[in-house]
């Protein structure tokens, strides 16, 4: 039997195409045509029609024997209504004035992420994280509406759960329910001394009433470099390396006086070179002056290797998870315990984590809740050695891909000497190998709070909460893992020993006082709060050297020499009292005002307390009698805010002048000396940050797209900077309130459903515009040198933070005409690169080192599609960068003149300059350039990128009676990356220890292929 | 809720609650000491000897170092190694003055001797700023952020006219000895040898002082008047640099032991760059292939003690049987001492003023006072030779003065190869362009012209020009 009908909507009476009509309890269904009629057939008369379609309410009719059934769907305002979690409470997502943004669990749960900061990239506008280092677990850097402090952490507040934590370690992204971000200062100024870098506000799942479900989920996949960097090959260093040696062979002669030239035979120079201790011959050769013999036979005498294949694994990562919710009217509970395990991709790196989080919520009295939370993790780690100067991803792309044939990738490592003809250096694969790094992080987080209803509209809440954490760090650098092992006295001569443990607890107690009420058309919520927040950091940290052994790492003073011992306590104390008050006429005009009042331990004497407005205001066009004949527009809101955030993230106690020991010895007896170790400022206070919002939201055509746009402006001052300073004051830099810094930007966020019906296409799509000035500076607004050894950035006024200040490269001088004929420095020879002289004088000189970029993108670009089509879904995501650049370090340092000829280096060098008369490509110097020492633009480079960060296939299984939802699904984790980077593994890499962003070499990206399921019984 | 947010460190005094007595006053001036520690490498090495014809780094064999730029004459006011050392010895600047201000209140009876020891480092401090960077900025008293901003760099002669105050007040404060357990500060004849050395440079070029030569005899002449007590010429050369012979010989030496963290030193390290394993358990990380060639070849007779304790040409490990031809320098390397934990960690101290030096300058001052074309005087033979011929050479005999000049300038050369000398000797004597052009010449070094008078200083560190842009000049030739 056939039942047909019509759908419309109940406000405009239009017809609703796509509409997904199915026989309750079955798969039987169809969905409406573009006029909205629906035809379906039917068994028989009786059961349910059920009508879905998104942004609308579900509807039930039941047949009863109709065949010819019309219906209107009522549009779904639970999106509007749906609350939105915002410092110290919620709020109805329509009401929100602010700028706020926001993910849900489902974008979270299918990424095989370790750090779930890791899945907001791409998500949201005005949001940038970075995976600044691939290492398992590591750190990322998250930036809200652009750069506004540059020592101070730009990191953003984390909230879990209403309680201020350090950072989301050891939190599991199944675990989290959302997780909104506030942007504007308005949403973010309740938190205060701690807003200004944006509030991001992790809520965890809760259980609710019903039956216990039982939920299991994981995966399992396969890890890859994502990219490799591009390197000069075994013949064509081989090749660069006799060019070396007839360079030295030349040299010698002038210095002894005598004509030899490059193309002096072998057996020649054995002759020239014997003396009478040493007798040389070709076939024992002296490796400065001469050939190796065995290069003429190639793999055949020799190894060559690969360094990065050698370096980089296929690794797996899994992670399970156990979860068990559900609860009674006075009890419901949520609890979830996972475990991951993951190997690095570069050899002998490793991250295991095992983390329990128990939520319970209970009716104690009518009237009276209590909430709970348990979340103890540990993390188990085998890392670092890898990241930055002179690590190991450095000395994996240095090392000379030539060796001798028995060695292998074990050259230069216990029992195998390096190379002859290359440098001193270790098998970069020895050391992962046999150095032992453990670490052990364990994460207690508990909080506990009692709601009670007060009177009539009062609520009151009381929260106590804790944060502990303690890492243990064990760290043995046997003799056998140091380039030097074969000189070594005796076996543990070389062995480091190290032990670091930090201990850091949080305390927090929090009350709050609410009052929510209406009248008439007026509502009215406001809260009233008063926190104080003590932390407590114990870092103890011990070395020894010269241990018994290369097998053990255990040290006392019996057995080796402790070399260094310390013991670091530091308290702070944050102590608030805040407020707010939201109020609405009739949820079409609304206003919201708050003030925090932070004293911080942090800052000197005289600057310890900070005060903290804000106010916002909001119009629900939409509302207004004069819009609701404008039938395509849903919904539409105009929002405007302003407040004052601050940032107190600074190390402690750097505004005293502490003294540090500063020993020295009298006649062989250690004597104890003390000298002031930083310079103190007691004048050092919070930096402030006041920011204007305007927005816009707006749906249109029922709903099908709808846009959030946003402008702002934020201006930081009193900007906390590690400035530089004039060595006669003893010190080269302090902690300083400095200067203004201005972002600007503009954000859109859309979503659209393209396709509704079977087949379903949602795109989100998301962009963001930062525009980053340095106002002013100091009381003189000079610039102040940053980056490298500060030499490769400045903060300067009128320019982005950070910019890049370089000599601009336009070539390489050809021979001493071009240097002739164009502007050059003093000392500048043929082969030497060639500079832009900027200022026109003729000369190349320091006034001609010019800004030539900064390390800000200026546009973040994200996009997530989404297709259903019967029970399979597809999800992509890609995200963007544009208009930023990276300065390569370690590209520098493998790729600068004066680097000599024994370690490898980036193929370009095959096209340097040699001679006049091979100029090379023009833009690779000489290896003997003198400009080696000259920070320049060689190594800038362009961090744009586009990158496919996610794809995602799921395939949900037809519902049995065993389960509930079963699901299953392959993942595709940065699928691919376009970009022009060739400095480094990755654009995203900082890794530098001084200001400002650059590459010294970082634990690369990984390409990560996964299956997973999720099954809730 | 004050109180709350006062949280003092706990770890740590702060310069508000120390400086109560003399034995926190005494604490501070060991912390001026310990700024010293690392002028043999930032100063003596890095710069100074680096600089000079005793080293030849041979750029095919070491990838880029700030010191092959030092070396070559190529550095700039971009070379980080310039910045370090320009910061090492101003911090021991600011630590003397803090000093000096906080000791103001007090009256003990060593107030003087301590307010000896801050001046007698500061002043050698800004012996080698003068002497590196020529017009610097004279800091006389802690300056705050804005105020350092304000100091212009003063005349050569300004700078030295300071140092020779400091020393003045040095030499009539500081005790002649000391007890046993306070060996190793500086004393009254340490000031008066650093003086002496200080007119002897002021004598020279730039200044050209003519009547600082006869300043620099009387300071001298005390110093010698003092042998035995102000320290000694060693009668064999190799027990200068042994850790049983510290403070045994030298007028001032830094102060160096091992197995404490931080106090060893890091010299012999720094000198050469390969050790078998029966001089140490640790590799040095110094320059390869450092030694110039002609530093042996330029007549060092082999039957000279000093160039076996200078120099090593080679070694065959006793443990792995590997060779090396290497020369090297391991004058303070002390073979198979077992008692350092690091490469930085060697025991032997380090001397500024040696004896040896105070006697051959002291030869230099008699030579001087001779008209030219004249003779040498015999006495300024009798201390030459009597160097000479502990170190198994000949005694020379009667020649000119000028003659002389080159004798004594060979003779430093080697009693003082390795020990930051040779370099500031070039410079004062006017014999700098000459000697290092002609290095530059025969060793091929990568220069586009001969050196010219900017050579002979340092450019400032850019980052000290950037503090305040515009305020101090560059030194001439340079960026």
């Amino acid at each position: 039997q056939t039942i047909t009908g019509k759908v419309i909507t109940a406000d405009s009476k239009e017809t609703l195409p796509g509409v997904t009509i199915v026989v309750k309890g079955t798969t039987n269904g169809t969905s409406s045509a573009a006029d909205g009629t629906f035809s379906l057939n039917v068994p028989d008369l009786n059961g349910t029609l059920v009508f879905s379609f998104v942004g609308y309410t579900s509807k039930e009719v039941a047949i009863n024997g109709q065949t010819k059934i019309s219906i209107a769907l009522a549009q779904d305002t639970k999106m509007l209504d749906e609350a939105v979690v915002v410092g110290y409470g919620t709020q109805k997502r329509g009401n929100v004035t602010g700028a706020v943004a926001g993910v849900t669990a489902k974008e979270i749960e299918e990424r095989p992420v370790n750090r779930i900061e890791n899945a907001l990239a791409g998500q949201m506008p005005g949001v940038t994280v970075q995976t600044v280092s691939g290492e398992p677990g590591a750190e990322l850097q998250i930036r809200v509406r652009g750069t506004g402090s540059i020592n101070a952490s730009t990191e953003p507040l984390y909230v879990v759960d209403g309680v201020p934590v350090d950072n989301l370690r050891g939190i599991n992204p199944t675990d989290v329910a959302n997780l909104e971000v506030l942007k504007d200062a308005a949403s973010a100024a309740i938190y205060g001394s701690r807003g200004s870098n944006g509030v991001v506000i992790v809520t965890t799942k809760r259980g609710k009433k019903g039956k216990a479900q039982l939920q299991f989920s994981g995966y399992t996949g396969i890890q890859n470099l994502e990219r490799r960097m591009d390197m000069m090959g075994p013949e064509q260093w081989i090749q660069q390396r006799k060019e070396g040696i007839d360079e030295a062979w030349v040299n010698r002669g002038k210095t002894l006086g005598k004509t030899y030239t490059a193309n002096d035979p072998m057996d020649f120079r054995a002759r020239e070179l014997t003396t009478p201790t040493a007798v040389v011959t070709p076939a024992h050769p002296n490796a400065t002056y001469m050939y190796d013999p065995k290069w003429q036979y190639g793999t055949d005498s020799l190894a060559y290797t690969d360094w990065q294949k050698a370096m980089f694994r296929q690794a797996v990562m899994q992670q399970y998870q156990i979860g068990v919710s559900g609860g009674t009217d006075d009890f419901t509970y949520n609890v979830n315990g996972s475990y991951l395990s993951q190997q690095g991709i570069v050899l002998g790196t490793n991250l295991q984590r095992a983390t329990l989080r128990a939520n319970l919520d209970a009716k104690v009295r009518k009237g009276i809740r209590l909430t709970m939370t348990l979340a103890p993790s540990t993390e188990w780690s085998g890392l670092g050695r890898v990241d930055g100067k002179d690590q190991q991803a450095l000395n994996a792309i240095q090392m000379p891909p030539v060796g001798p044939k028995d060695a292998g990738v074990l050259v230069g490592a216990d029992p195998y000497p390096a190379y002859a003809w290359s440098g001193r250096y270790i098998s970069p694969v020895a050391v992962m190998e046999r150095t032992k790094v453990s670490t052990t992080r364990t994460r207690l987080n508990a909080n506990m709070g009692l709601n009670i209803d007060l009177i009539k509209d009062f609520q009151l809440q009381l929260l106590g909460a804790m944060d502990n954490n303690y890492m243990l760090g064990d760290e043995f650098y046997p003799t056998n893992s140091s380039r030097d092992w074969a000189t070594a006295t005796n076996e543990g001569a070389l062995s480091r020993s190290r032990r670091t443990q930090n201990f850091g607890t949080r305390y927090l107690a929090q009350s709050l006082l609410s009052y929510t009420h209406q009248f008439g058309d007026h509502n009215i919520n406001a809260i009233l709060g008063a926190s104080d927040e003590r932390t407590r950091q114990d870092n103890s940290f011990q070395e020894a050297t010269k241990l018994p052994n290369d097998w053990s790492g255990l040290f006392s003073n019996a057995n080796s020499v402790t070399t260094t011992n310390t013991t670091v306590p530091f308290k702070t104390n944050l102590i608030s009292v805040f407020g707010r008050v939201q109020y609405n006429y009739k949820e079409k005009y609304l206003v919201s005002g708050s003030l925090r009042r932070d004293g911080s331990s942090k800052f000197g004497a005289n600057s310890h307390w900070g005060l903290f407005p804000a106010a916002s205001l909001g119009w629900r066009l939409s509302e207004e009698n004069f819009m609701k004949n404008i039938n395509f527009m849903s919904d539409l809101k105009l929002r405007a805010s302003w407040g004052v955030t601050g940032n107190n993230r600074i190390p402690d106690n750097v505004q005293y002048s502490l003294l540090n020991p500063y020993n020295y010895s009298l006649n062989g007896v250690a004597v104890t000396g003390y000298a002031p170790g930083n310079y103190a400022n007691d004048n050092l206070g919070w930096e402030q940050t006041s920011s204007y919002n305007a927005g816009l939201d707006f749906s249109v055509l029922r709903s099908r797209l709808s846009v959030s746009a946003d402008v702002y402006t934020r201006t930081t001052s009193r900007l906390l900077l590690s400035a530089i300073q004039s060595s006669l004051t003893g010190f080269t830099n302090s902690y300083q309130n400095i200067g203004d810094i201005r972002n600007q930007g503009v954000e859109l966020g859309l979503n659209s459903r393209n396709l509704v019906g079977a087949l379903t296409w949602n795109t989100s799509f998301n962009v963001s515009y930062n525009q980053n000035k340095v106002l002013r500076l100091g009381f003189d607004d000079n610039p102040i040198p940053t980056g490298f050894t500060n030499l490769t950035s400045i903060v300067q006024v009128g320019q982005p933070v950070n910019a890049f200040l370089l000599y601009d490269v336009i070539g390489v001088y050809k021979d001493q005409k071009d240097i002739d004929s164009s502007p050059h420095m003093a000392k500048t020879l043929p082969g030497d690169s060639k500079y832009r002289d900027v200022n026109g004088d003729g000369v190349i000189d320091n006034n001609d080192r010019t800004i030539v970029g900064n390390p800000q993108p200026k546009f973040i670009f994200g996009m997530t599609n989404n297709f259903t089509y019967k029970h399979f879904d597809l999800s992509i995501l890609i995200n963007a960068q544009q208009g930023g650049q990276i300065y390569s370090l370690v590209g520098r340092s493998i790729d600068r003149p004066g680097m000599g000829y024994l370690y490898n280096k980036l193929a370009k060098w095959e096209n340097r300059w040699k001679s006049e008369a091979e100029p090379g490509d023009g833009m690779t110097p000489s290896i003997n350039a003198t400009t080696g020492a000259y920070y320049d633009t060689r190594w800038l480079y362009s961090s744009d990128y586009i990158r496919l960060k996610n794809i995602t296939l799921g395939y949900t299984l037809p519902s049995v009676r065993f389960y509930n939802r079963a699901r299953v699904y392959l993942a595709l984790e940065n699928a691919y990356i376009w970009d022009k980077y060739a400095g480094g593994y990755t654009p995203e890499a900082s890794n530098g220890t001084g200001l400002g962003s650059y590459d010294y070499g970082g634990y690369p990206q990984a390409r990560t292929f996964t299956f997973g399921f999720n099954l809730t019984l | 809720c004050k109180d709350a947010l006062d949280i003092a460190p706990e770890a740590h005094n702060s310069t508000a609650d120390f400086y109560k007595d003399e034995s926190d006053v005494n604490q501070g001036v060991m912390a001026i000491y310990n700024g010293t520690l690392t002028f043999p490498t930032n100063s003596q090495w890095n710069m100074a000897e680096m600089r000079s014809d005793n080293i030849l780094i041979n750029t095919a064999l070491n990838v880029q170092r700030d010191y092959a730029d030092i070396n070559g004459f190529s550095a700039t006011s971009q070379t980080g190694q310039l910045q370090a050392t320009w910061t090492d010895l101003y911090e021991v600047v600011y630590r003397a003055n803090l000093l000096l201000e906080k000791i103001e209140p007090f009256t003990f009876a060593r107030t003087n001797q301590f307010k000896g020891e801050a001046r007698f480092l500061r002043a050698l401090s800004y012996f080698d700023l003068v002497r590196y960077w020529g017009p610097v900025p004279i800091a006389d008293k802690t300056l705050s952020i804005q105020d350092a901003k304000t100091i212009p760099r003063s005349p050569v002669a300004d700078v030295y006219n300071f140092i020779v105050e400091d020393l003045k007040f040095a030499a009539d404060n500081l005790p002649a000895t000391y007890a046993a357990g306070d060996k190793g500060r500086a004393t009254k004849w340490a000031a008066k040898a650093l003086l002496g050395r200080v007119y002897l440079t002021m004598y020279g070029y730039p200044l050209k002082q003519a009547d600082k030569l006869a300043l620099a005899k009387q300071q001298l002449s005390d110093v010698i008047a003092q042998e035995g007590a102000a320290g000694a010429v060693a009668a064999n050369y190799p027990d200068l640099f042994k850790t049983a012979n510290d403070n045994k010989f030298s007028v001032f030496e830094i102060q160096y032991i091992s197995g404490t963290g931080g106090l060893g030193s890091q010299t012999p390290s720094d000198q050469a760059f390969q050790f078998p394993s029966q001089w140490s358990a640790f590799q040095p990380f110094g320059p390869d292939a450092t030694v110039n060639p002609n530093l042996l070849g330029a007549g060092w007779p082999k039957l000279d003690k000093r160039k076996f304790a200078t120099l090593d040409s080679g070694y065959v490990d006793t443990k792995t049987n590997a060779r090396s031809g290497r020369t090297q320098f391991t004058k303070f390397l002390e073979k198979g001492t077992t008692a350092p934990t690091g490469q930085r960690d060697y025991p032997n101290n380090y001397p500024v003023v040696r004896f040896e030096d105070v006697v051959l300058m002291q030869a230099e001052v008699l030579n001087e006072e001779v008209a030219n074309g004249g003779s040498v005087p015999a006495q300024a033979l009798t201390y030459i030779n009597r160097i000479r011929t502990r170190s198994g050479l000949k005694a020379l005999t009667t020649m000119s003065k000028e003659a002389f000049r080159l004798a004594l300038e060979q003779e430093r050369r080697w009693e003082f190869a390795a020990e930051g000398i040779r370099w500031f000797d070039l410079v004062r004597t006017g014999r700098a362009l000459t000697v290092m052009n002609d290095f530059i010449k025969t060793n091929g070094v990568r220069h586009p012209a001969p050196l010219d008078e900017h050579d002979l200083l340092f450019p400032i560190p850019l980052q000290e020009l950037q503090v305040n842009p515009g305020f101090w000049q560059q030194n001439p030739g340079y960026n």
